[in-house]
């Protein structure tokens, strides 16, 4: 498998008028063609601003300060605007979060689509419309040849969330990025999206990026997951690593404090102490420091590295450190943290 | 549930909900000249021990929030009662309800939302103090230190405002607000929804310990099902407006009836790759529909993979499945 997106040493900051607020403070990540990567972590991560400087869509007083985004080995953050207007919406294209806001409510579904398709594909009105309507019954509404002419109040969120992905695929994208895209729906319509997901997986050719803040989610569809936390990533690895062998102490809190769902008997929750860092004044070295149960000198002072665990884990800590000490650091067992 | 709780939840029902009804009337047409109700919560019942915590859990728009506010008369109900301590508080008069409220106190989703930003954390939780159990100012700022103590604030937190907060800590500042009058009875109307996943359990956990210290007992409202089953006892899942199974939580998730809980509790997604492949999950197609004018028969009936005819015409009552496992379902 090839790469397609390499996204190296990304800072991205907002200049407001309290100061610099580093929202993404070095993150390198790199995806393969059809391949899903869930990047997971809390409100304040810094996962959204990753994918939206990815889309190029970082708007002032935001800016990419250094590193590159390397899309098919072209350096995105070179790209004009006019150029990454080409790109997006045909070779990328994004879901967010909220489906009532991200549609136009004065348009009907069928003007939104068709002038997606028109922009970016040389082809008439009837062809666009005739596609638009295959995309809409790929993504499961029914009568699509009579809903297209729809305006969006006249769907349900789980309707809106299917134009939205139907009309993130149109053009055929090589990489789709979701934004939570179930988080503003219920459990029961999450879960026929998360389905209709993992079966255009198969069926489409793209490759997608999901971020969410729920593990559940990321168990459900992907391959690869990267863990960000206060604007770093602290852990990379296939769902294999990050769920059954976590390395990071955050991945493994996280794992700790939510509940399980298949557990007899009643345990306490091992919360993580503390609140995330101020990215206004990010701390000097690890961003967990302040409440990691593990901390040493060491990780108040420098950043640590990202260590190679095996071929597909990586883990941004000191613990891993030939001289750092061993800790029990797995799911099951390992001390509490509170 | 501590021991203690368990002998005292023997003992009749600290709360007891009797086909509680809300609607709210809407006005379309021309000149509102149309009414129709929205039948937010449509007769329900329940009860809550002493000691115990119950969940109310189902999607948005179920009724579940509109059920905690009437209880604590936030809204006026339409109908049915609401037995605390054996008296209904549906229909007492404001000042007669006074000395209820301060024995039924609330917390609220949103933490950014419900503290007034421009009172100290001081005023905040002593306001309430100061209406119902009248002291010196000295002897309520003792009472201050003492709850931000409980919910693990400091002293120094009392002059500052809700703005200095974390989302966390502002959740805390509500939750000592709710206490501050001593209540028996704490609604939790999604406490921790709003919160980053790393500090809900220190809230959860925080709850736990109170409702132990304190002899609290609680109606856990929330939609997240896993969260629910590890405060709760006894769980109710609701429907757009009505109840479809009440049981203790190890029951509702061990040995689910309704479709509906089977439906709602395999859409969980588990954060764990290999058992959720296992899983096979049931997806319920459509949406939830309208609540106004809602549908004839079983409420769940136009989304339910096993609904007969019968589903259609009359609506199925809550019925005993097992010792303390009620479900409201023609086809079980």
């Amino acid at each position: 498998m090839s790469t397609l997106l390499e996204v190296k040493n990304l800072k991205t900051s907002f200049f407001t008028h309290l100061g610099e607020i580093q929202a993404v403070r070095g993150a390198s990540f790199t995806l393969n063609q059809g391949e899903v990567l869930g990047i997971v972590g809390e409100s304040g991560s810094g996962k959204s601003v990753t994918a939206l400087s990815v889309m190029g869509l970082i708007e002032e007083p935001g800016k990419i300060k250094e590193g590159e985004i390397l899309f098919e080995g072209q350096d995105l953050t070179r790209y004009s605007n006019s150029q990454m207007s080409e790109l997006r919406g045909n070779e990328i294209s994004m879901i967010f979060q909220d489906p009532m806001t991200s549609l136009n409510p004065v348009y009907t579904i069928q003007n939104q689509m068709v002038e997606v398709l028109r922009r970016h594909q040389k082809i008439g009105k009837a062809e666009a419309r005739k596609r638009a309507i295959e995309m809409l019954r790929l993504v499961g509404i029914p009568e699509p040849e009579k809903r297209i002419k729809n305006y969006p109040h006249e769907f349900s969120g789980g309707m809106r969330q299917r134009v939205m992905i139907a009309n993130a695929l149109s053009c055929g994208p090589k990489l789709l990025i979701a934004d939570e895209p179930t988080t503003a729906l219920d459990v029961t319509i999450q879960a026929q999206i998360l389905d209709l997901m993992n079966e255009l997986k198969e069926r489409i050719n793209a490759a997608i990026i999901l971020i969410t803040h729920d593990l559940g989610v990321i168990a459900e569809v992907c391959d690869h997951i990267v863990v960000m936390y206060g604007g770093s990533i602290m852990e990379t690895g296939t769902e294999k690593d990050i769920f059954y062998n976590p390395q990071h102490p955050y991945t493994n809190g996280l794992h700790k404090s939510i509940p399980k769902m298949t557990t007899e008997q009643k345990s306490r929750l091992i919360p993580i102490r503390g609140t995330p860092p101020d990215l206004l004044h990010p701390p000097a070295g690890c961003p967990f420091s302040a409440r990691c149960p593990h901390t040493m000198a060491v990780c108040l002072e420098d950043a640590p590295p990202t260590y190679g665990i095996s071929d597909t884990q990586t883990s941004a800590c000191w613990l891993m450190d030939e001289k750092a000490p061993k800790v029990d650091n797995y799911v099951s067992g390992g001390k509490g943290i509170e | 549930m501590s021991l203690e709780a368990k002998e005292l939840s023997s003992q009749s029902p600290l709360l007891e909900v009797k086909g509680l009804r809300k609607y709210f009337e809407l006005r379309t047409g021309l000149l509102n000249s149309r009414k129709s109700y929205l039948k937010a919560v449509d007769g329900i019942s329940f009860e809550i021990r002493k000691g115990e915590t119950f969940g109310l859990v189902g999607e948005s728009g179920c009724g579940k929030s509109t059920t905690g506010r009437t209880i604590i008369r936030l809204y006026e109900a339409t109908g049915g009662e609401v037995m605390f301590d054996g008296v209904d508080l549906t229909t007492l008069p404001e000042k007669e309800l006074r000395p209820y409220r301060k024995r039924i106190q609330m917390i609220f989703q949103d933490p950014y939302a419900s503290l007034n930003p421009r009172m100290t954390v001081t005023d905040i939780i002593g306001e309430g103090i100061q209406i119902h159990n009248p002291s010196t100012a000295q002897a309520r700022q003792e009472v201050i230190y003492d709850l931000l103590a409980r919910v693990g604030l400091k002293r120094e937190h009392a002059n500052r405002y809700p703005h200095e907060f974390s989302g966390g800590q502002r959740q805390r500042i509500g939750i000592a607000r709710a206490l501050a009058v001593g209540p028996e009875l704490v609604v939790c109307d999604e406490p921790i929804s709003a919160l980053d996943v790393s500090v809900q359990a220190q809230v959860v956990n925080m709850l736990e310990d109170l409702q132990d210290d304190m002899g609290l007992t609680y109606l856990f409202i929330a939609h997240d099902l896993s969260m629910v089953k590890h405060i709760s006892d006894r769980i109710g899942v609701m429907y757009l407006g009505v109840l479809m199974e009440v049981c203790g939580s190890e029951e509702l998730y061990s040995n689910p009836t309704h479709p509906y809980t089977k439906a709602l509790l395999s859409a969980i997604p588990i954060p764990d790759p290999e058992l959720t492949r296992k899983n096979k999950r049931v997806v319920l197609k459509g949406d939830v529909p309208s609540p106004i004018d809602p549908p004839v028969g079983c409420r769940f009936a136009s989304r339910c993979p096993v609904a007969t005819s019968i589903c259609r015409e009359e609506t199925p009552e809550l019925r005993e499945m097992g010792s303390d496992h009620f479900a409201a379902c023609h086809n079980i």
